[in-house]
């Protein structure tokens, strides 16, 4: 199952969403040559073509970076890097830019000017409206990195580990090609990890099947410093009923607003249970108080209400179409008219806050291994304020790619070739769970596991109790579980051939235990409330907030927060 | 009222040298289900070997599952099927097929767009 006949490139890129593909073009404009290693097909897989049309970028009259600073420190209830929100409130409007050369549409007033919307957090207006959303965005990266003929794609790849060269720099990767089912390998000079969130460690979550945290995993390996990974931002209004459309988001921030839709979101009884445009989190725990005060709907949530938007039939179904086009549609012709149904909704698991931890060069504390996009941890704090996800992506993606192409031209690829024994580690792993098992238990069996008791004793609310029930779970479930797991299918040649999706599966639930696991003593360190962390047994922020840091053989131990942004 | 969405899917594994043939599988609902919807369901209590894409981008948009429904291409997650009723599923490209429904986006095809 084993291809030696390896590539070599200057930069790998792992993940081809919007920070992957940002970096790519960088790294490619920097003379390097590049390869993406996406786990699907780019464009058509993975969290970015899932976000919603919100850009956060300054250029309303009287607004300034000064401000979206402060918007986005306060935001994130002073947890996050100031040095890096002074990166990104710098370099927002810039990157807005490029994706206008590259194709990208935002939505723009007669005049020329953006046609920015005005979301919870901001200042002013600054949610900048990309047409298509993350998916146009992508779409437009993609033409972009079409120019450059030193980019190559794979599609369709799993990496499953970082390799380091003797002095214990990243220098390429080792990878399952789902094509065909074997593994190979990658040598490079850097290596940038751009491979989204954690989210799907929840059982309600409304991002990518394939958010299951691979380049934090794989940085973890490598020994690289996480950071905040109790950090999990919550989104108020997915639709959880029924389960043909279950997941899918509707952006709170339009539902009540006046300018927009004007409508509401009541209880289980029809009944309103907050006024004002509150930020993610403050929605998040009025909800979470309505289901658990038993004023929930049949399927455990509240209603999106339209219906009674004070806006008349025709300026709704403008303001829908104007504001949420795809959202609407697809919801209709799913046969949920948002004019005539109300729609049952909860917060699920939405943008992972933690993850790798990285300085003002996107370096994180390995060597040549740089991080950017969702993957990395420290930017937003404790809560993310609407837009700036995607500005993220634009902002630290080119960061990445001009700090890896410098980095790649200092050093040249080793000269030794990758010894084949890289591989023995996932090649005994693979051999393991390819045996036929007297009990064996498929791969999503014990995912469905573990996301249910990442969702009950890691959810919106925690405790010590719940949280250290969770780890002794997710212990038996690496000791007792792990060693059970089986795979259906294999070719004769011992190959897993063609697309082995339990395979896939079986490497991905073995990630998630690591990081639950990882997620859960974060959890427990943090002994306060702040944000999307709330702790019923210390219901109160407590003090300065600080990082909480985990790594390979450490206990998780915490960081003062860098408070020297320019922009203060 | 619970009835059988059943379904012929074309299975193939260019790879290996296996198929293309037909297998039938039948899922009891009570209610319309997507095919993403019917294709998990066979994948998690039917046929741990039937490969499909996944990935749902929750707003009709990636075309990441759409598949030949009865001779039509059609989108896996916006597309249901009714509880009593038969129907046949392909890959949406027969000339780059992976592995049963799932094809390569890679591979060069008259009608791709991009992105």
């Amino acid at each position: 199952m084993r291809d030696i006949s390896f590539q070599q490139t200057d930069v790998l890129i792992i993940g081809g969403g919007g920070a992957g593909m940002r970096a790519a073009i960088e790294a490619a404009s920097l003379g390097c040559q590049v390869v993406v290693a996406n786990k699907g097909p780019v464009g058509r897989s993975g969290t970015t073509p899932m976000a919603m049309e919100a850009f956060q970028a300054v250029g309303f009259p009287g607004d300034s970076e000064q401000i979206h600073f402060r918007d986005t420190v306060e935001g994130g209830y002073h947890l996050g890097d100031e040095n890096l929100i002074s990166i990104l409130v710098r370099d927002a409007a810039h990157r807005a830019k490029d994706l206008e050369a590259y194709g990208v549409r935002f939505k723009k007033k007669a005049d020329g000017a953006y046609d920015p919307m005005h979301h919870p957090g901001q200042t002013f207006p600054r949610a900048l409206f990309i047409q298509g959303g993350g998916f146009g965005m992508l779409a437009g990266l993609i033409q972009e990195v079409r120019k450059h003929p030193e980019v190559r794609a794979l599609n369709d790849v799993f990496v499953t580990q970082v390799i380091l060269d003797r002095r214990g720099a990243a220098s390429g990767a080792i990878l399952l090609d789902l094509k065909d089912g074997r593994l190979k390998a990658i040598q490079s000079k850097a290596v940038i990890l751009a491979t989204g969130g954690y989210e799907e460690l929840w059982a309600f979550n409304d991002a990518s099947c394939a958010a299951c945290g691979d380049g934090v995993f794989l940085a973890y390996e490598a020994g690289a410093e996480l950071i905040d990974l109790e950090m999990l931002q919550y989104y108020p209004t997915v639709v959880i009923h029924p389960p043909s459309i279950r997941g899918t988001l509707f952006q709170y921030e339009l539902i009540t607003d006046p300018e927009m839709l004007a409508g509401r979101l009541v209880n289980g009884g029809k009944q309103p249970f907050f006024q004002g445009k509150l930020l993610r989190d403050a929605v998040v725990r009025a909800i979470w108080k309505e289901i658990r005060e038993g004023r929930s709907t049949p399927h455990g949530g509240v209603y999106i209400d339209l219906i009674h938007s004070t806006k008349t039939r025709e300026d709704l179904t403008r303001a829908l179409e104007k504001w949420q086009p795809n959202q609407f549609h697809y919801l209709r012709d799913m046969g949920f008219d948002l004019r005539e149904t109300l729609v049952e909704v909860a917060p699920h698991a939405h943008y992972s806050l933690g993850g790798v931890a990285i300085d003002e060069e996107a370096r994180t504390t390995v060597p040549g291994l740089f991080a950017a996009g969702e993957a990395a941890g420290n930017l937003h704090g404790a809560n993310r304020v609407s837009g700036n996800a995607l500005a993220e992506t634009q902002v630290f993606g080119a960061l990445a790619g001009a700090s890896a192409a410098g980095w790649a031209k200092s050093r040249g690829l080793e000269t030794v070739p990758l010894p084949g024994e890289k591989m023995e580690g996932v090649e005994s792993l693979l051999k393991a769970w390819a045996q036929k098992k007297e009990k064996g238990i498929r791969p999503h069996e014990v995912r469905e596991n573990l996301r249910r008791v990442m969702w009950e004793n890691c959810g919106v609310e925690r405790d010590a109790r719940g949280l250290e029930g969770g780890m002794k779970k997710l212990e038996e479930v690496e000791d007792e579980i792990l060693p059970c797991l089986t795979i259906g299918e294999r070719s004769p040649d011992g190959s897993f051939g063609a697309y082995p999706q339990e395979l896939l599966e079986a490497l991905e639930v073995r990630m998630m235990i690591e990081l639950g696991k990882l997620v859960l003593a974060s959890a427990l360190f943090r002994k306060e409330t702040r944000g999307h962390h709330m702790r019923q047994d210390f219901p109160l922020p407590s003090g300065e907030p600080r990082h909480t840091l985990v790594a390979k053989g450490k206990d998780p131990w915490p960081r003062e927060v860098n408070r020297s942004g320019a922009g203060r | 009222m619970t009835d059988v969405i059943r379904v012929f899917i074309r299975r193939e594994d260019p790879l290996a040298g296996r198929g293309p043939c037909d297998q039938v599988y039948e899922i009891r609902a009570d209610r319309d289900m997507t095919i993403l919807e019917v294709l998990q369901e066979i994948y998690l209590f039917l046929d741990p070997t039937l490969a499909f894409r996944p990935y749902r981008c929750g707003r009709r948009l990636c075309r990441s599952c759409e598949v030949n429904l009865d001779g039509r291409t059609v989108r896996g997650c916006a597309t249901l099927l009714h509880p009593g009723k038969t129907y046949r599923l392909e890959a949406a490209r027969q000339e780059s097929v992976i592995r049963d429904l799932v094809f390569d986006f890679d591979a060069p095809h008259p009608s791709a767009t991009g992105g």
